[in-house]
């Protein structure tokens, strides 16, 4: 059994990959390898954070709790581009940055696990030079949830 | 024998040339022999693995490419390239050029 974080971002990878426009590379889950040059654009979806709130019942001094329990993953959407013919690297990246907007906000709440669609909360560019000039474009989206509290993988 | 010094600099790459360590290197219309580095780089690595890319460099004397500087398009070896840093090193005998490709 997954926890319900896993079959988010599952979902995530899954919608990023249906229906992909020319241009935008397919999802990768967690990238094991450093992708070289000619491997670029390269996308990779990952989680970076979960916080959790156990809803204690603070009028009753916080002794009690429920039964449920908010969870909230910080889901990364990383695109490396390298600079192309007339393209810096960073415009490289806008079409497939584009692409993860559109294909999570289309996503909704990933078939019911999520208590709404994906908040996207930002976007960070870096740049690096070498034989050509590369960007990493890092989205973050948040998508909050709620589980049983000593169950993660049961939807409350 | 004395030390070497920035006199010996040019017939110390023709040297290296002859014995296959040194490349053309061409500005404009002028040529001088350079020695070339390729060295794989990690760049952007973070949370995910990075990319693999090729950090190239070529050495020459310095002031030997007249109108060297960023910017500018020079062919190393046959291959063209388009000149990142210039980066004159130790006493500035020598110059150190980061190339990237076009």
């Amino acid at each position: 059994m997954s926890t319900i974080r896993e079959q988010i971002v599952a979902a995530a990878v899954t919608a990023l990959a249906t229906g992909i426009p020319p241009g935008v590379p397919a999802p990768v889950r967690t990238r094991l390898d450093s992708p070289s040059t000619d491997q670029l654009p390269a996308l990779t979806v990952y989680q970076a954070v979960e916080t959790v709130d156990a809803m204690r019942d603070l009028k009753a001094g916080g002794t009690s709790r429920g039964p449920i329990v908010r969870r909230s993953v910080l889901l990364n959407v990383e695109v490396l581009t390298k600079a192309g013919t007339g393209d810096e690297p960073d415009k490289a990246a806008d079409p497939i940055l584009a692409w993860a907007t559109k294909a999570l906000g289309a996503a909704g709440t990933f078939g019911g696990l999520a208590n709404h669609p994906a908040d996207e909360i930002g976007t960070k560019f870096e740049y690096e030079q070498a034989e050509t000039s590369f960007c990493r474009a890092k989205m973050t989206f948040r998508i909050q949830y709620q589980s049983r509290v000593d169950d993660a993988g049961a939807v409350a | 024998m004395g030390f070497l010094g920035e006199t010996d600099i040019a017939a110390m790459l023709d040297d290296l040339k002859a014995a296959g360590g040194g490349v053309d290197v061409t500005l404009g219309a002028t040529t001088v022999i350079g020695l070339l580095d390729r060295e794989a780089v990690e760049l952007l690595g973070g949370e995910m693995p990075g990319v693999v890319s090729a950090d190239e460099v070529v050495h020459v004397a310095s002031g030997a490419l007249p109108g060297l500087a960023s910017g500018a398009s020079l062919t190393v070896d046959g291959t063209g390239y388009v000149v990142l840093k210039v980066l004159p090193y130790g006493d500035g005998a020598m110059t150190r050029i980061a190339l990237r490709k076009p």
